[in-house]
């Protein structure tokens, strides 16, 4: 734009310096917490880094390079990739079916409305102890079921494995209550007439599921299944409580991995490389989900 | 196939009562329009006729068939929103034929009646956009589409111009009324607009608080009005309804006092020292030197054909007089009124019309 032509551009452009100054609380938070932490832990992943005293030596990529070989590391991914493919679409799928079932009007739905979601105001302590006493192979909830139909009781979370479908199982339970939360606001926003229409249309429930209530709800599917896919690959207070990682490191997450690494071995730089690695994982799967969302807004 | 008939029809939610009973007839190619003010139960009536809300008491038919047990979609109804209910989603073409897919009905089908509802409300152009990309206009005629495409014994219209600008609207009233002729299908439509009631319909029912007022053809109902409501409710500007009082009756001949001027009227009965109210169109007031009504102006709009008068009667009531006359008072203008040719309503203390029509019903 020239300089004479006062006329034109918005005042944003005239003055950008003003529209800084209003992001400015955020851009600054946000430096602070997140951009600087992110760059400040790919610097301490280059470095052979000790928690404690102040043994730092800069090694490059080579953390990076033992993480290549590092079959454990590995093992953590396989673990982390599994709990996710088992607890995505699973808890997905149920927050919809239950918000499906729950909306709407009528005492008996509002009732369980609340129920559903009250598991989520639980801690992962409180969760993880009430799924280990359901569990359980010597007093679960399940025992008396077992000696019903003369089976051996099981021990589901020291099953090789029965135990990572345990956890999700625990993990679905604790944590379906937002995403059925978010479905029903999203559910609330159709409009009836259109239920209507369809009705008129002598559209079937299946079809009017299929072609009226998805498509109206997909942009909250996809936050879903985002917000899904970040939450899941960072599954550790379970593992860690109901499990510790085993049985022979079958449920040790990501996570868990730059815990041990991290501030039981104080190899803060390799721990900081495992973070790296989980944080482009995580990356990619959001990614590749925002972008089939908006390939489907397109079409 | 499309008469509606509707005996002793109800509506309550829990205890409230919001239509205690309306029975109507509605013959098979009929444009019958229902009107009221908002909350008359104008759109619980259509929508208990489509299916859409459960019916308290009474009965339904349709083309003969008691339909107060049958679906909504199983009842041979279109309808058309106010808010359209297009599929946001859908294109225009998938909006118009999701109904006839869903009924199974052949590609060819499909495809004759899509073409055949596409000519008629020039949608060609759009059939491949989603609603989004539509003006509100558009949006309209493809709803009033998806309805055509179905061939239903009865099309429903639930305020479906409310939404538009006025000169879309006036625009659409005409398309809808040529559609009527074209398709001579019966249709339902429910408006607050006493315009679009009176330019569209075949018959006019007039509702209030979920009971019929009245019916009949616009030009009955407005000249011959069964109350005050719907004489108040039909024409514009608004009928001046001006309190008086009965005297020097004698037959069917009486006077209304109306700020110190006898006014004749002929009724239908009454006493001597009624209350009533005193109805006259506002073209019936003429600008007058020696009229008998004197009034202050309050205000002047020219509307270009015709001039309207807004003035005080020395009691203090308002009226509004149509002129046509081409010298026009001031505000603030002491004027004189008299009485041109046209009906004077007479309704009695409750607002029933106790007028004597002369001649024969319109």
């Amino acid at each position: 734009m020239s300089g004479g032509g006062a006329s034109g551009g918005s005042p944003g452009r005239r003055a950008p310096g003003v529209a800084f100054l209003f992001l400015a609380p955020f851009l600054v938070i946000y430096a602070i917490f997140l951009v600087y932490p992110l760059f400040k832990g790919f610097w301490i992943s280059l470095h052979d880094w000790e928690l404690a005293g102040g043994y730092r030596e800069y090694i490059g990529f080579l953390n990076y390079e033992d993480l290549w070989t590092d079959k454990l590391f590995w093992r953590t991914v396989r673990n982390t990739l599994y709990f996710v493919a088992l607890t995505v679409p699973t808890m997905t799928l149920l927050a919809l079916l239950l918000a499906l079932a729950v909306h709407g009007t009528g005492r008996l739905r509002s009732i369980l409305r609340s129920v559903f979601f009250m598991s989520s105001v639980f801690s992962v302590t409180v969760v993880t102890l009430v799924w280990s006493m359901v569990l359980s192979a010597d007093q679960g909830l399940l025992v008396p079921l077992w000696h019903a139909i003369g089976i051996k009781p099981v021990n589901f979370l020291a099953h090789p494995t029965l135990a990572m479908p345990s956890i999700a199982l625990a993990t679905l339970w604790w944590g379906v209550g937002l995403p059925m939360a978010l479905f029903l606001a999203a559910l609330g926003q159709i409009p009836q007439e259109l239920y209507e229409a369809a009705e008129l249309d002598h559209a079937s429930r299946w079809t009017v599921l299929r072609r009226i209530t998805l498509p109206s709800i997909r942009h909250t599917l996809l936050l879903v299944v985002v917000l899904q896919i970040i939450g899941q690959f960072q599954i550790f207070g379970q593992a860690m409580l109901m499990t510790q990682g085993g049985p022979a490191n079958k449920t040790k997450t990501m996570v868990q991995y730059i815990y041990d690494t991290g501030f039981r071995d104080w190899q803060v730089g390799y721990a900081s490389a495992i973070a790296m690695a989980l944080f482009l994982l995580m990356l990619g799967f959001s990614m590749l989900q925002l972008w089939l969302g908006r390939k489907g807004d397109e079409a | 196939m499309g008469q509606v008939s509707l005996r002793s029809v109800s509506k309550s939610y829990g205890s409230a009562m919001v239509i205690p009973g309306v029975s109507l007839d509605i013959a098979e190619g009929e444009f019958v329009v229902f009107v009221g003010p908002s909350g008359c139960g104008k759109s619980t009536l259509l929508r208990m006729i489509a299916g859409l809300e459960d019916i308290t008491g009474g009965e339904v038919r349709i083309g003969g068939k008691r339909v107060n047990d049958v679906a909504a979609r199983d009842r041979g109804v279109a309808m058309v929103f106010q808010n359209y209910a297009l599929y946001p989603h859908m294109s225009v073409r998938e909006n118009m034929v999701f109904g006839l897919q869903n009924l199974g009905t052949s590609k060819a089908e499909i495809a004759e009646r899509l073409s055949r509802a596409v000519q008629i409300l020039q949608l060609e152009p759009y059939l491949d956009r989603k609603p989004r990309a539509l003006s509100g206009g558009q949006r309209q005629r493809v709803a009033i589409g998806r309805a055509i495409v179905r061939e239903p014994q009865v099309f429903l219209f639930d305020e479906p111009l409310s939404n538009l600008d006025a000169a879309l609207r006036v625009q659409m009233r005409t398309e809808i009324a040529k559609l009527h002729h074209r398709l001579g299908a019966t249709m339902i439509y429910v408006t607050h607009d006493q315009t679009e009631a009176m330019t569209m319909a075949d018959r006019i029912v007039v509702l209030r608080a979920g009971l019929i007022e009245q019916v009949g053809t616009p030009i009955e109902l407005y000249e011959r009005p069964a109350n005050s409501f719907v004489a108040g409710f039909l024409g514009a500007p608004k009928i001046n309804l001006i309190p008086g009082v009965m005297t020097g009756v004698r037959g069917a001949d009486a006077a209304v006092d109306l700020a110190g001027a006898r006014v004749p009227v002929r009724i239908t009965g009454g006493a001597e020292g009624d209350k009533v109210t005193l109805g006259l169109r506002p073209d019936v007031l003429v600008l007058q030197p020696e009229g008998p009504i004197p009034a202050t102006v309050d205000v002047v709009e020219e509307l270009g054909n015709v001039k309207l008068i807004y003035a005080t009667l020395p009691g203090g009531h308002p009226v509004v007089a149509e002129l046509r006359s081409p010298a026009l008072p001031k505000v603030g203008d002491a004027i004189r009124l008299a009485l041109g040719d046209g009906q004077r309503h007479v309704f009695d203390a409750e607002g029933r019309a106790i007028t004597l029509h002369e001649g024969p019903r319109a």
